[in-house]
């Protein structure tokens, strides 16, 4: 069982591993300035719209969460297909920490959405195509979550992950196009034209087109990026853990 | 008339940094117990 003590980290080369340390630590610090300054641009850079008040201001996240959902999500997708390839249990790590942080940035997406709507439309919830895209989106990846945990063998658990991780991005590529393919929505569009029956959309002034994309990289790149590479941290070190126990056991 | 509603955005900001921190803190939480645990089979391991 000694043995067990010199298995390194993630079973990479100690160079390698000590590199990436450094790049995640410097991620890990550039992360939050990241969020200050994206906070920033949108309190104080961006103008605020004479119809909405402040709250409109919540939009820089709300859009920017998603992207940001979208993104580790998308990352799910891409791992789920390369495990399915080649069985490298890496790439379940990956899809997993893909779907947890993209289920909290779907989660603020949600929330921040609900927030805005009490002032602007009058309520905090309305059944609209839109909104109820985004809810299935996000209770389809906190079911993902249930579902793998309650699979005891790995090999079925990663496969099933893999096909389910696939086949949930539906959900989202819905939430995404649905205010395009659907009239009656009242959500407004951003970026493009609102549909005819929105309410509460604004036209971007310069310094708003700033601030949304200052936001657009902080919460789509920096955010999901060192959160997920963190949740694959923790994935390497419950598998060493697993395999002391193993070792543990047959000691 | 612009229509006051700071209240909101603020609300929104504090859901913000609590859904973070809920995520963040979940992932802290669990790498301690990770780490508690490998340093509990070490100490299992040195004892026999």
């Amino acid at each position: 069982m000694s043995a067990v003590r010199s298995l390194p980290l993630e079973g990479q080369p100690q160079t390698h591993t000590t590199t990436r340390t450094r790049l995640l630590r410097t991620l890990t610090i550039i992360t939050p300035l990241a969020v200050i300054v994206g906070l920033y641009f949108t309190l104080f850079y961006a103008g605020t719209d004479i119809e909405q008040g402040n709250v409109q201001r919540i939009f820089y996240v709300h859009v920017s969460s998603f992207a940001g959902a979208f993104v580790a999500l998308g990352a799910t997708v891409f791992a789920g297909i390369v495990y399915l390839r080649t069985s490298n249990p890496k790439w379940d790590a990956l899809a997993l920490s893909g779907v947890e942080v993209g289920l909290g940035l779907g989660v603020i997406n949600l929330v921040t959405g609900s927030i805005w709507a009490r002032p602007i439309w009058n309520t905090w919830w309305t059944w609209d195509p839109r909104l109820t895209s985004a809810a299935i989106m996000v209770l389809t990846y906190a079911a993902y979550l249930m579902l793998r945990s309650g699979i005891e063998n790995p090999d079925t658990r990663r496969r099933f992950a893999s096909v389910y991780g696939i086949l949930a991005f539906s959900t989202v590529v819905i939430t995404l196009v649905i205010i395009r393919i659907r009239p009656d929505t009242i959500h407004p569009a951003v970026i493009g034209a609102s549909p005819q029956n929105a309410q509460g959309g604004f036209g971007l002034t310069s310094s708003m087109t700033t601030a949304l994309s200052v936001n657009m990289v902080v919460w789509s790149v920096f955010v999901p990026l060192t959160l997920m590479w963190w949740r694959i941290r923790l994935d390497n070190l419950s598998q060493r853990v697993q395999e002391m126990r193993l070792r543990a056991l047959e000691d | 008339m612009m229509p006051e509603t700071t209240a909101y955005l603020l609300l929104g900001l504090a859901a913000i940094t609590l859904i973070l921190l809920a995520l963040i803190g979940s992932m802290v939480v669990r790498y301690r117990n990770l780490q508690q645990d490998i340093k509990t089979l070490e100490q299992l391991d040195s004892d026999s």
